[in-house]
């Protein structure tokens, strides 16, 4: 006969599961982003930067040349259930809440939280239209950006004419973040109409350039030309309702992320002293990661790459220097590449 | 701790020869698989889960976990004892992939690097140990036969579907398999409190081990029927589930995020857009009540049986009721929970379960296979030992069609029926042995 096998050990597994399961809650629940941070300073021409984690994380350290664009420090996030909106539904994953305007709003706030942009405030089409008209009065539009992703522009801001007060805002340095549809081509009213705008394109790029076939929805190449796409890690490669840079003249133009036919995932276009961003496809998660990194990093139609510098750092800080040649320098050092944890922007 | 080591440590007891060259054996064969295969999507989401957490200090607060909070807590640990390690790239958006996404067929282009997914799915290895070893554990226990409880080790450590489900899917039923095991164990040795905790941490990580709580119960009840103790230690076992329950939910309660944590639950019965879509949710719906009522009515004949080998019947009614459950749906790794039941039947009760074991371990495998040369793609672009082109052609033909629409994917995904059939010939197997032993039900061959 055997030693009948004892139940202790079974007791010992089952506390041992508890207590990986109870250090685990801790662990999620105790870690956040400023368990990581980063520093980047400048002397002349000399570049030098630090990245401190807890853990181990791969990081990125984007440097451009910003060309005078002044990143957004205010952010407005478009929100009126009163107004109509104009955007294709999508399907989400198993679990997961339907990807409308509300939840995307919400997330994208989550998401530049974590990259220490945190002047975010929700507005509705009148509150939207007042503010506009304040920052144009005060000429300080500058600085300031606008999240619309109702797929349709409200009438306090937008009816389809050059006189708008949009488009004065735009003109005095303001910046929108466009998605969900093509941007202009309707408006909508408080009465819950929307009016179908014609010429809509002139009026935003001065040329028709945008995506309208919605056949041509998945880029399979990243856009080149500069190394945004990789630098930044941006994962969205649809350009549906995206922007062709080569038929825009006359003005600064910088498309970044992947591109098919022409058209790019992710377009700035400057629009008087302010910036228009495209990103292409309809709601999804890579869009908005995208929108998130964009909007962080600080990057315009005048931004140009000047260096990415990547590396690892395990539980403590690590660091270098870099020569860089140029008048408006930013950077922007972000941890864990396509799966992110850390963002900061940097004037330098 | 002197006899925790005699377990292990005893020239007869666990540690044998046979069963260290099979642990040996199988922890090999899953670091290899584990390296070589991965199918992208849930590995990937794992990855997300972590970057999520660690971003935000929640579970919930970033879109990207859906299920309940005990495995997002376990990745929590896990990335814990990962990060000593340097593992610093979770993963990268695969250019080379771009191409097969089309529509609906969206090839997973995000893919997770090599040593994230090692970290975790070592993890998994040892939760299939401590699997294979309850599973000598109940059958030495039960039978005092060395022989028999080894080859019940060896059959749980090696089942193909358990292996696949840790190395190529990535999936953590290997856990809630665990928990259900520890909780049928211990209340079998009236550890009822502890045994309460884990059934709730078994629910929660995956829903399926609740669809027991009926046989559970009714074995409580029973076994304690003479000695009027019966609803005494149910209360027990309610008092650990609940504070298991309310320790590992508070972080949700507290931040509001509860309904997130059930959302991947809920979603299942939710009604679905259309026509067919209303019609295929009423099916689901119908399809889990009847799952609950023969589950009901199988804690009912542990209820109202009397038979001296009241731990026997109660291992045979689980394995019966998990069969139950797997008649839908039948995903490949939710059939993690059925192995250790189902091995314990065929090494104690009856040899008959051989065939169908042996079918359901080959097809289901194969069945969690079906990605095919997707399952590559992690592998080559991390370590360079495959060419990514030529993976990416090889997946190209892979779901491309053959003869007709039917592509090299759909004839590995038709594994998928083979396993059904094994599922139901396990119950037409019980049937026929339960009808060989007289209608009583069977328990143990000694």
């Amino acid at each position: 006969m055997n030693e009948r096998p004892s139940d202790k050990t079974v007791i010992v597994i089952a506390i041992a599961i508890l207590a990986v399961i109870l250090v685990g809650e801790v662990v999620v629940y105790t870690s956040d982003y400023t368990d990581y941070s980063a520093e980047v300073t400048r002397d002349g021409n000399v570049i030098e930067y630090s990245v401190s984690a807890d853990g181990s994380k791969s990081y990125s350290v984007v440097i451009s040349d910003s060309g005078g664009y002044g990143k957004v420090q205010r952010l407005l996030l478009y929100y009126d259930e009163s107004y109509p909106s104009d955007y294709e539904d999508v399907n989400a994953d198993v679990g997961a809440p339907a990807l409308d305007q509300s939840y995307y709003l919400k997330q994208i706030k989550a998401l530049l939280g974590f990259r220490y942009v945190t002047d975010i405030e929700y507005v509705n089409a009148e509150e939207l239209g007042e503010e506009m008209q304040t920052m144009v009065d005060e000429r300080k539009s500058s600085g300031t950006g606008l999240i619309c992703i109702s797929g349709v522009l409200p009438d306090t801001i937008y009816t389809g004419s050059e006189g708008d007060i949009l488009f004065r805002w735009l003109d005095d340095g303001g910046s929108i973040y466009w998605a969900g549809n093509l941007i202009g081509c309707e408006y909508a009213t408080s009465d819950g109409s929307i009016v179908e705008v014609e010429d809509y394109q002139r009026l935003f790029f001065g040329s028709d350039c945008l995506n309208t076939d919605p056949e041509v929805e998945r880029a399979y190449n990243e856009y080149s030309g500069n190394g945004y796409r990789e630098a930044l890690s941006l994962s969205n490669n649809n350009v549906k309702y995206g922007v062709n840079p080569s038929a825009i003249s006359g003005r600064a133009v910088l498309s970044l992320g992947y591109e098919r036919d022409g058209f790019s995932s992710i377009t700035s276009v400057q629009y008087g002293s302010g910036a228009i961003f495209v990103f292409g496809g309809d709601y999804s998660d890579y869009q908005r990661y995208d929108m998130a990194q964009v909007i962080a990093a600080g990057i315009g139609p005048w931004s140009e790459l000047k260096e990415c510098i990547t590396g690892t750092v395990t539980r403590g800080t690590t660091g270098g220097t870099v020569i860089v040649e140029g008048s408006d320098l930013t950077a922007y050092a972000y941890l864990g590449g396509y799966y992110p944890v850390y963002g900061r922007y940097f004037e330098l | 701790m002197s006899s925790i080591l005699s377990d292990f440590g005893s020239r007869r007891g666990f540690l044998s020869k046979p069963i260290i060259l099979t642990i040996v054996f199988g922890f090999i064969l899953r670091l290899v698989m584990g390296t070589t295969f991965s199918f992208p999507d849930d590995t990937q989401s794992w990855a997300l889960t972590i970057a999520n957490f660690e971003a935000s200090g929640s579970l919930y607060e970033l879109a990207g976990y859906y299920y309940t909070p005990i495995w997002g807590y376990i990745l929590g640990t896990i990335d814990l004892l990962g990060e000593p390690f340097g593992v610093d790239v979770f993963g990268t958006r695969l250019i080379e992939l771009l191409p097969l996404e089309n529509g609906d067929s969206v090839a997973y282009t995000l893919v997770p690097s090599v040593e994230f997914s090692l970290m975790f799915k070592i993890g998994l290895f040892i939760c299939d140990l401590a699997v294979a070893y309850l599973v000598w554990f109940i059958v030495m226990d039960r039978t005092d036969d060395d022989r028999k409880s080894t080859v019940a080790f060896i059959l749980s450590f090696l089942c193909p579907f358990v292996i696949t489900a840790c190395t190529s899917q990535g999936m953590f039923d290997t856990i809630g398999a665990l928990l259900t095991l520890l909780c049928v164990v211990l209340m079998m040795k009236e550890h009822y409190v502890l045994a309460g905790a884990m059934f709730a941490c078994a629910t929660l990580i995956k829903i399926f081990p609740g669809f027991l709580l009926f046989v559970l119960v009714a074995y409580v009840l029973s076994r304690h029927k003479t000695d009027g103790n019966g609803m005494r230690n149910v209360l027990k076992a309610i008092c650990g589930a609940a504070m298991a329950s309310l320790i590992f939910i508070l972080p949700q309660i507290l931040e509001g995020t509860l309904a997130e944590s059930f959302s991947f639950l809920l979603s299942r019965t939710e009604t679905m857009g259309g026509g067919f879509g209303e019609l295929l949710s009423m099916a689901t719906m119908a399809l889990y009540a009847a799952i609950l009522i023969a589950s009901i009515l199988i804690g009912r004949w542990m209820y109202r049986s009397e038979v001296e080998d009241r731990d026997g019947l109660l291992l045979t009614l689980l394995m019966v009721n998990v069969t139950v459950i797997f008649l839908f749906p039948a995903n490949a790794q939710y059939l993690v929970l059925l192995a250790p039941f189902l091995v314990i039947q065929l090494v104690t009760v009856s040899p008959k379960y051989k065939v169908p074991t042996a079918i359901l371990m080959v097809s289901t495998a194969a069945f969690a296979m079906s990605s095919g040369p997707l399952n590559l793609v992690a592998f080559a672009e991390f370590t360079g030992l495959l060419d990514i082109h030529a993976v990416v052609d090889w997946i190209g033909w892979y779901i491309e069609p053959l003869i007709g629409p039917v592509t090299p994917e759909t004839i590995v995904t038709c594994a998928g029926v083979v396993e059904y059939l094994a599922i139901v010939l396990i119950l037409k197997t019980f049937y026929d042995v339960w009808k060989e032993t007289k209608e009583h039900t069977p328990t143990i061959n000694m």
